[in-house]
């Protein structure tokens, strides 16, 4: 069999107030088009869907399938939020990689309102609706606003550190049309906000936006595939005993990097999950972009140095969290930067990336963490 | 209602965990004794100003470890701050630390 490629990608724009009519499937139907676009296939050379949404219901991967008029014999649904993207990854490489499927849509996205997000956060696990929900916490935000201070704490870090991530951050989204949030942001603007918890700021807070991401996994493709050098994954490895500052990248980095036959110091960009700037910069010190207990240096020396494409849409954090679309956002940008497709914000010579996945909270951090590196087919 | 937080303690190799798991992960048992949570000390604490559906109420949260062992995180009855030693109660089943009479 032959190896799999990432053959197209597309996205559903996002918006923070979507026209009227605009629902999940319609946003996940948007970016599936783009990417059958973008792979130059018709839905007919589909036969393999993966699909991760919180607001699907009642309908689940097989209506989706259905109602695209798609024919399948290969199908999965994941719900692991900002892990989904790279998960289902996963799983269609091997799918088509063992001859189960010749193309397989990969899909994710939500459009989730003020009701359906506030049920969603205090309905999202046992654990959440039992211990968290009765205390009216709010959701993730006053959960990373504990974590962060314990990462400021822990490595000398103070909120201008997470700012010049944010800011940088935000001058990618303005060289994309398709991040919500463009404006540039100055760190006295940055500092001057609001804060929503203690230490956090709106600006730290991935803004929940509508939208949906999709790729097309399969056994080749026109134009330039993209190819899964790696991929790694470690879900519930501290069993949320320890502090949420190392993911189970920390354990997964070594052997990813193994496998690509390359490093951090050997990517052209970096595409990490985003929905907050402290667990961006644990997951870098996870996969070795900085030394234990450097995340200062790091922030002084490559981030405000601008010496690492980092998040080159702008991220979640100034293009918007579309649900668990934010789980496909940083694949969908590495396959535009790799195919040399990302117009004002191309990165010059991008041959190799890094993107990562993070999330589902189970009590106190996310469970869930996972990485791929993925590389231009010359 | 208030009444005791509750933390439940393998009754193999004794080690305690919040919230409930099926099995010990450290042990794999699956026999648990109930214990009250008891004393601990505040770690980190955050204050959300607007929480979503909490009709726009802030609400103080921290992190509190165990004199157990497991962290919860609480909202707090009182001015408490990064330190302080806490009493956990539960208030309808969650857990609230109010200042340790001690």
């Amino acid at each position: 069999m032959p190896d799999a490629v990432i053959a197209g990608a597309g996205e559903a724009p996002y918006r923070r107030h979507p026209p009227r009519g605009t629902t999940t499937e319609s946003l996940l139907a948007g970016a599936a088009r783009r990417a059958l676009r973008n792979a130059g296939l018709t839905p007919s050379a589909i036969d393999g869907l993966a699909v991760a949404s919180f607001s699907l219901a009642p309908d689940h991967a097989v209506d989706l399938a259905w109602k695209l008029g798609l024919r399948l014999r290969w199908l999965m649904e994941d719900t692991n939020g900002g892990a989904a993207g790279i998960n289902m990854l996963q799983h269609a490489v091997r799918a088509v990689e063992a001859g189960d499927a010749a193309a397989v849509l990969v899909l994710a996205g939500d459009r989730l309102d003020r009701q359906a997000f506030s049920e969603l956060v205090a309905g999202y696990n046992a654990a959440t609706r039992d211990y968290l929900a009765p205390l009216c916490f709010g959701g993730p935000n006053a959960l990373f606003a504990l974590l962060t201070q314990r990462h400021m704490a822990r490595h000398g870090l103070v909120r201008e550190d997470y700012g010049e991530l944010v800011i940088a951050q935000r001058e990618w989204a303005g060289r994309n049309p398709g991040a919500v949030y463009r404006e540039p942001l100055t760190l006295a603007g940055y500092l001057a906000a609001p804060l929503v918890a203690e230490p956090l700021s709106r600006y730290d807070c991935a803004p929940i936006v509508a939208g949906a991401d999709a790729l097309v996994v399969s056994s080749g493709g026109a134009g330039r595939p993209v190819a899964i050098r790696a991929l790694k994954a470690s879900y519930n490895p501290d069993q949320q005993e320890a502090d949420g500052l190392r993911t189970g990248l920390a354990q997964a980095g070594d052997s990813l990097w193994e496998e690509a036959g390359t490093g951090p110091e050997d990517v052209d960009l970096a595409l990490v999950y985003d929905d907050y700037p402290a667990i961006v910069l644990i997951q870098l010190e996870d996969l070795g972009f900085f030394g234990e207990g450097e995340a200062k240096r790091f922030v002084a020396q490559t981030v405000r140095q601008r010496r690492l494409p980092l998040n080159t849409s702008g991220g979640q954090l100034s293009a918007g969290q579309a649900g668990a679309a934010g789980g496909l956002h940083g694949l969908v940008e590495a396959v535009r930067q790799l195919r040399g497709e990302a117009r004002d914000r191309q990165v010059d010579e991008a041959r190799r990336a890094l993107v990562t996945g993070y999330g589902m909270v189970l009590y106190q951090h996310g469970a869930c963490a996972n990485a791929t590196v993925l590389e231009r087919v010359p | 209602m208030r009444g005791s937080l509750w933390v439940p303690a393998c009754r193999t190799c004794r080690r305690k965990v919040f919230p409930p798991r099926l099995l010990c992960p450290a042990c794999g048992g699956a026999s648990w004794k109930r214990e009250r949570a008891g004393q601990g000390v505040v770690e980190e604490v955050t204050t959300v100003h607007h929480p979503v559906g909490a009709d726009g109420v802030a609400v103080t949260l921290a992190s509190v470890r165990l004199d157990a062992g497991p962290v919860v995180v609480a909202s707090l009855d009182g001015q408490l701050g990064p330190g302080d030693h806490v009493e956990l109660v539960a208030v309808e089943g969650a857990p609230v630390a109010r200042p340790s009479e001690v």
